[in-house]
């Protein structure tokens, strides 16, 4: 079996990039949200073996996302997806469970690298 | 990675945003105060940043920055919301707007986002210093984040610069120049976990790893990191972090502090005192991101061993960690559904297939009640309601919410408002309503035509309004409302209404009408002069509107999509347009009707009431033939004579059709009612097109044609 990534961000265009990345890579894309409150639910629904996290987003940002998935599996392994200037935010994210992130512009090679590692652990 | 495919999304995505921070820009001006509003504008323009980036459109990423930066700055509350900053931005959105319009048409137009990024880099620097003495730190923390933010493609590649690591010890690494601006306060706001208040000298831990406890051992580590490497400070959070989970940091070089900094290239020493494997220790850290290699280095005093066992060890582990993951998956819940971006065209077509369905079920059924098979008629009644299902779907699936549109005009309102020195509150209602994706993009343009019409003509100046009585500022209300099978928009503004008056001395001079013939007329009448091609009451012509381009146009065009235009008026307190508008394009609800034996389709939309009346109520008024229905004078049309089939001089009793046309009702007479039906809609093609009177045909249950009837052309 193919591991299974939900992939959260607000934007279309980049969950299709995300989507088309892993995919190429052999991972199965098993869901998609645009927000936290969706992201907590599909991850609820999916159990994914990785999350992609946005951290700006509507409804609920991608930091209180984390802290929630952690609460329903401790072991849930979330990557986050940042633009440049974040510093503050992905550090708070790494410290509410996030295993690592990568940033945006993304590169497919990256992306790979930091999905593979954080499965890997 | 080819990233063409994906500009289209990138396209339509951007505009989006582009809309929405238009909105939201011109909630802001009305409520600067929400914090909901400027961290909405903030988000957008964050994924903008975020997706134009990706694409490698360094204009738009650039912009976008600074307007974040700007952004950033009012959120914080160290800039302040005035009209200068809104008007900046919104010269900023319109920038973006024409830059991804540029690369929509691939013109390879060329714009100057120069200026405006100085404006946004003043607002922004002005911002942070006219807080300085009380926030000093805001302003060394917003010089830094500028240094650390440049966009991708202008930071100089890591590559040139690659250092070879130091034979071993401890490595003294170059600071480059770039970095040495970025002192101050850390991007890291805590100290990594770990090494606080561990700064105790490597000779003190030594003796205590290799006496007290057994297992503990020193591990001297060189971390190396990508060398595209971006946000080093926060991999070295995440590498002392993790460190941290494994044993005690006992010394770091360069400093934490500096590592913090960033200042180092691209690999750093600690020395970790730990009870792991340095194989362990190893296996950990590389997973992380970007962190390319790490290497276990002779500790003074021994320990050897260790390293020399990890470099064994780590090729090994590297395959067998990664065919790991693949095997122990556990299944998985099915995918939710997402939407997908269809061409419109496809659903054209799809509802065409469904019209060419329904007619051939029409057939079958025909064929069935003649032969009589019971069976077959049952299995045909269940075809009925799947067909009838089907076509529902596909019509709301060509549904679009109209603040599709409506989201650009506040934007607009508020421009042309103050380029008039006009106050206006702008509200929209019914953001939801759901019309056909071909009819909203039609009337978005006549839509916009009356909200300038509203702020240019309608709502008067705050002085006179003030000296009417009327509060200084005026509103316009932009309302869209489902009623049945139709929706309506409408436009009402609380301004000085249309002068009746005005409007028939006008009328008179242009020759509309004879001075007598004014005295006669009705103030109905007057707002039917003003959807007369060629007719303009503003007295002046404002640039924006009044410019010939008028209501008539506007008249036409709903009319074309099988709608109407409404319009009241009262003197001094406002004037209402509203559009009434037909669903959907491709079937509408139609009223049959026969003459010489034909069947023709009248839309419903221009429908007001079917009557029946005798050959003795019809009167001459100039030669033309009138009826009298309730107190209205309508003139009547034969249908047969306007459409050259002969006849049509029918006497008795006979039914006529009221439709509701410029510049007045009519009553048309037919032979015959035949009663409502939905019909699909195929329009006629080149050859046919230009003959006036039909709007397109349609195809029967029995499988007969019959003419769909353009009312205002028709009897124009």
């Amino acid at each position: 079996m193919a591991p299974t990534v939900l992939i959260v961000d607000d934007a279309l265009f980049m969950r299709m990039m995300i989507r088309d990345i892993l995919s190429k890579d052999g991972f199965e894309v098993v869901g998609e949200a645009e927000n936290g409150v969706e992201a907590v639910e599909r991850f609820k629904e999916t159990r994914p073996d990785l999350v992609t996290m946005d951290i700006v987003m509507p409804e609920m940002d991608g930091i209180e996302a984390v802290k929630q998935i952690m609460k329903i599996d401790p072991n849930a392994k979330i990557l986050m997806c940042s633009a440049m200037g974040q510093q503050p935010l992905v550090v708070e994210a790494l410290e509410a469970g996030a295993k690592d992130f990568i940033i945006k512009p993304f590169q497919p090679s990256k992306v790979i690298e930091a999905v593979e590692k954080a499965l890997k652990e | 990675m080819d990233i063409s495919q994906y500009k289209e999304l990138f396209i339509n995505e951007a505009q989006e945003h582009l809309e929405a921070l238009n909105q939201a820009m011109v909630d802001l001006e009305r409520d600067p105060e929400n914090p909901d509003v400027l961290t909405e504008i903030f988000r957008s323009a964050h994924t903008l940043k975020g997706m134009s980036a990706t694409m490698g459109f360094d204009q738009l990423t650039e912009l976008s920055h600074e307007m974040e930066n700007v952004l950033d700055g009012l959120r914080s509350g160290d800039i302040e919301v005035n009209t200068d900053i809104v008007d900046l931005l919104f010269g900023c959105f319109d920038m973006l707007a024409s830059i991804v319009a540029s690369i929509a048409e691939e013109s390879g137009e060329v714009l100057d986002t120069g200026p405006l990024i100085e404006a946004l880099r003043g607002v922004y620097m002005g911002g942070r210093g006219g807080v300085a003495e009380k926030a000093g730190k805001a302003k060394k923390r917003g010089a830094k984040k500028r240094a650390q933010e440049k966009p991708a493609p202008e930071k100089p590649s890591g590559g040139g610069v690659e250092e070879e690591p130091a034979p071993d010890g401890v490595a003294v690494e170059e600071v480059p120049a770039e970095k040495a601006t970025s002192e101050g306060e850390g991007p890291v706001p805590e100290e990594p976990p770990g090494a606080q208040g561990e700064e105790e000298a490597p000779e003190e831990m030594a003796p205590m790893a290799n006496e007290e406890a057994g297992e503990l051992r020193n591990l001297r580590l060189r971390v190396t990191l990508d060398k595209d490497c971006v946000l080093k400070s926060v991999r070295v959070f995440m590498i002392f972090k993790k460190l941290s989970q494994l044993g005690r940091v006992v010394d770091s070089s360069p400093s934490v502090e500096d590592l913090e900094d960033e200042k180092f290239d691209r690999s750093f020493e600690v020395l970790l005192s730990s009870a792991e494997e340095a194989g362990e220790v190893r296996r950990a850290l590389m997973t992380i991101a970007e962190v390319q290699e790490v290497q276990a280095l002779p500790l003074e005093g021994g320990l050897e061993v260790e390293a020399e066992s990890m470099a064994e060890e780590a090729p090994e582990e590297a395959v067998s960690e990664r065919s790991r993951p693949e095997v122990e998956r556990a299944p998985v819940a099915p995918v939710r559904t997402q939407s997908v971006r269809v061409n419109i065209s496809r659903l054209d077509n799809l509802m065409n297939l469904i019209g060419e369905l329904v007619i051939n079920r029409t057939r079958l059924q025909e064929i069935s009640s003649s032969y009589n098979i019971p069976e077959l008629k049952e299995a045909l009644a269940h075809t009925a309601r799947l067909t009838a299902d089907l076509q529902d779907e596909v019509m709301k699936t060509r549904m679009v919410p109209v603040e599709h549109i409506f989201n650009r005009f506040p934007r607009m309102v508020r421009d042309l408002a103050k380029s008039r020195g006009k106050e206006v509150d702008f509200v929209i209602e019914g953001r939801d309503i759901e019309l056909d994706r071909t009819i909203l993009d039609e009337i978005s343009d006549p839509l916009m035509h009356m909200l300038r019409n509203a702020v240019d003509h309608g709502i008067d100046s705050p002085e006179e309004r003030e000296a009417r009585g009327k509060p200084r500022r005026g509103s316009i209300k932009l309302a869209a409302r489902r009623d049945r099978n139709y929706v309506s928009i409408e436009v009402q503004d609380d301004g000085q209404g249309v002068d009746a008056e005005k409007v028939f001395a006008l009328a008179v001079e242009r020759g509309f009408i004879s001075p007598d013939e004014a005295r006669s007329l009705s103030e109905e009448d007057a707002l039917r002069f003003l959807a007369m091609p060629g007719f303009s009451t503003a007295e002046e012509v404002s640039g924006v509107s009044g410019r010939g381009v008028g209501l008539d146009v506007v008249k036409n065009k709903v009319e074309s999509l099988g709608g109407m235009l409404i319009m009241q008026s009262v003197k001094g307190e406002g004037t209402t347009f509203a559009l009434k508008l037909p669903l959907t394009l491709a079937i509408i609800q139609a009223l049959l009707v026969k003459v010489s034996n034909e069947i023709y389709a009248i839309p419903l939309g221009v429908v007001m009431e079917t009557a029946v009346i005798s050959s003795y109520e019809i009167k001459y008024v100039s030669g033309q033939e009138v009826i009298f229905l309730r107190d209205e004078t309508l003139p009547l049309v034969r249908l047969e004579r306007c459409l050259g089939l002969g006849g049509g001089d029918g006497q008795g009793t006979f039914p006529v059709v009221v439709v509701e046309t410029a510049p007045r009702s009519v009553a048309i007479a037919v032979d015959e009612l035949m009663g409502q039906q939905k019909i699909v809609i195929t329009s006629l093609d080149r050859f046919l097109k230009g003959i006036r009177g039909f709007g397109g045909a349609t195809i029967l249950g029995t499988g007969e044609v019959a003419l769909i009837l353009d009312i205002p052309t028709l009897l124009s």
